[in-house]
């Protein structure tokens, strides 16, 4: 495990979900560590704060679910974006970087 | 998030529990196996690996109600928890529920009941077409007798309500139905029946808005003093005693033994405010019974015209008038007519007595809701080291209070189930005491409206009656609570006193309010007439 970790901001982990489900389908593991690794292990993704989250984002139609193998022949539950799924992600990309932006002005500033 | 995909997951997550559940479950697990898998290929030991998978998951069934608080439905699900938890504390306290739930049942159907007769009377629209274009007359009087009502009109009256205000389909009819024996016209019919007889003029069904079903209405010339005898009969009546044949039309039947001939069957469902059986041509004239006020007028305002037009065609023809009743023993009085719909003219004579009883029945429900406070609050303080315990055990004091919540709801609402019926025994009870004819409607439904009434004032019981107990749990001290187990502190059981001392005041003072106005309801109704009715 990383040694450094942040604490996730409130929303981040939604548009950090839709990110890397962006390219394809994985599982909830493959998600935690595919987070781990965009982020150069910044953010670690527990189970207790992923599963809720991935239901969260199914129940809202973002993502749907199926049940298949893993990489070493295990049955897993595997997350893949939906259409809405794909429009929030570029929605809440838009709005993350305007903020993300502006943030960085703000503290340039001073 | 889109509010359908919520209700679909709402409704999967309550009604596929188990499969969700299971499904859950196998995901978490197999998270915790990949991982454990991982760690085995990195040379730990099978039980090593799972044990430190498990332990940086952070467990499964943690994780697993995480999911759980934050998946839709969720407060649903808590809700159902509480309320199944409610019933099963309402069911191990039988003698509590049993009281409360009479008690409910009877303060919530008396004001059923009588809501019901309001509503009937004030609230439904009059079973006829456009109701809204019906009307009656009032008449108001200033002078040194001042008054205004509906008045009775004479046959003067109508003549000029009918020849003379063209914005108005104008009728008549006798004051109140008449029992008469019914004979089937033929010789061989000796069977005699008793029925309501009615007596309207031409265009009585026309304002109502009723055509017959079969036949017709009455004519000019039936309509006319000695005119031509018919009679058209109610479908109720055609079914039962004329087996609902279509042949009636142009037989005679009798009625107090002279012959009238049948030219129309109302339809099915058609009532009017005399609500009779059969109902002849009323004849009205200038003299004779037209001489004086004993016609009940009511009136239709025609396409196009308004009621401001037809007011004052109404005071131009009725000032033309040679005998002007109204201004014999009130000289100088001025005298004004005014149109008023229908059903507030017809219930106007009841509306006080309806009113009084609604303002008494609701004094009653508030009298239930102070007893029933008292005894909440008693069951509480029984309750306190559940409730201690349950606090101490991490409960919020939100959750509690909740639980508390629902527990007084489900109980106001199977009051109020319970009132329904109540109610509906007591409205069939109720119209059976009133006189025949009393209330100028055909029916006392329970309908939506009442219904919806039954519930509103549940949920309000239930607050008025839950209030008191949930706002001393509230301030519940969980040690002292915890350490006496029974009894509570001094302060406590000086505000109760005073809680309860205040309640039985507040009752007292409603016994008498209501005990008042059902006097004054009783002083109403037996009123001297002002002459000696006949024996009867």
């Amino acid at each position: 495990m990383s040694a450094k970790q942040t604490n996730l901001l409130q929303g981040t982990l939604d548009l950090l979900i839709l990110k890397t489900l962006g390219t394809g389908e994985l599982h909830g593991l493959g998600i935690s560590r595919r987070i781990e690794q965009i982020t150069q292990g910044t953010f670690v993704v527990k189970p207790g704060s992923l599963f809720p989250a991935l239901h969260r984002m199914e129940e809202a139609g973002w993502l749907t679910s199926f049940w298949g193998e893993s990489e070493n022949n295990r049955r897993a539950k595997f997350y893949r974006l939906t259409k809405r799924g794909k429009s929030q992600m570029e929605a809440e990309t838009e709005e993350w970087t305007r903020v993300a932006l502006a943030m960085k002005n703000a503290l340039r500033a001073t | 998030m889109s509010l359908w995909s919520h209700i679909a997951s709402t409704l999967r997550n309550f009604f596929r529990r188990q499969q969700v559940e299971s499904q859950l479950d196998d995901e978490v697990r197999s998270y915790v196996d990949l991982i454990a898998d991982e760690r085995i290929a990195a040379g730990m030991s099978p039980s090593e690996a799972r044990r430190t998978a498990l332990a940086d998951s952070g467990g499964v069934e943690q994780v697993k109600q995480a999911v759980r608080d934050r998946r839709a439905g969720a407060g649903v699900e808590l809700l159902w928890q509480d309320a199944r938890y409610g019933l099963r504390q309402l069911w191990r306290n039988p003698g509590f529920t049993v009281t409360v739930i009479i008690t409910l049942a009877l303060s919530i159907g008396a004001n059923t009941a009588i809501f019901s007769i309001v509503n009937a009377l004030m609230l439904r629209n009059l079973p006829y077409a456009h109701p809204e274009r019906m009307g009656t007359i009032f008449t108001r009087i200033r002078g040194p007798i001042a008054s205004d009502e509906r008045h009775h009109v004479n046959g003067e009256q109508f003549e000029l309500l009918r020849e003379n205000v063209p914005s108005l389909i104008s009728a008549v009819s006798g004051i109140r139905p008449s029992g008469v024996n019914l004979q089937g016209g033929s010789p061989t019919e000796s069977h005699v029946q008793y029925v309501h007889a009615g007596r309207i003029s031409q265009h009585y069904l026309d304002v109502l808005g009723i055509h017959p079903l079969i036949g017709r209405n009455f004519s000019d010339v039936e309509d006319r003093p000695h005119g031509p005898r018919a009679v058209i009969v109610s479908y109720a009546l055609w079914r039962n005693t004329f087996a609902s044949r279509a042949n009636i039309i142009g037989q005679n039947i009798l009625l107090k033994g002279e012959p009238y001939t049948v030219i129309g069957v109302l339809p099915d469902g058609a009532t009017t405010p005399l609500n009779a059986d059969v109902y002849t041509a009323l004849q009205p004239a200038h003299d004779g019974e037209g001489g004086g006020t004993n016609f009940e007028a009511i009136t239709r305002l025609r396409d196009g015209a308004t009621w401001q037009q037809a007011d004052a065609e109404i005071n131009r023809a009725w000032s033309l008038r040679t005998n002007r009743y109204e201004l014999e023993d009130n000289p100088g009085a001025q005298v004004s007519y005014y149109s008023v719909p229908l059903q507030q003219g017809q219930a106007a004579t009841l509306r006080p007595q309806a009113l009084t009883l609604m303002l008494a029945a609701g004094f009653i429900l508030l009298i239930a809701c102070a007893n029933l406070a008292g005894l909440t609050l008693v069951r509480m303080l029984r309750r306190t080291p559940e409730i201690a315990t349950r606090l101490a055990l991490g409960a919020s004091r939100w959750r509690i209070q909740r639980q508390l919540w629902v527990e007084t709801l489900l109980l106001a609402l199977l009051g109020g189930a319970a009132g329904v019926a109540v109610g509906f025994i007591a409205l069939r009870g109720l119209l059976l005491l009133l006189p025949e004819h009393f209330l100028p409607i055909a029916s006392v439904p329970l309908d939506g409206r009442v219904l919806a009434f039954t519930l509103v004032i549940s949920l309000l019981t239930s607050v008025l009656f839950g209030m008191l107990p949930a706002l001393t749990t509230r301030k519940l001290d969980l040690r002292s609570a915890i350490a006496s187990r029974t009894a509570t502190a001094g302060e406590h059981l000086r505000l109760r006193q005073a809680l309860i001392a205040s309640e039985v005041a507040i009752t007292v003072v409603l016994l008498a309010a209501s005990g008042l106005l059902i006097h004054t309801l009783i002083h109403l109704q037996t009123l001297p007439p002002g002459f000696n009715p006949p024996e009867s």
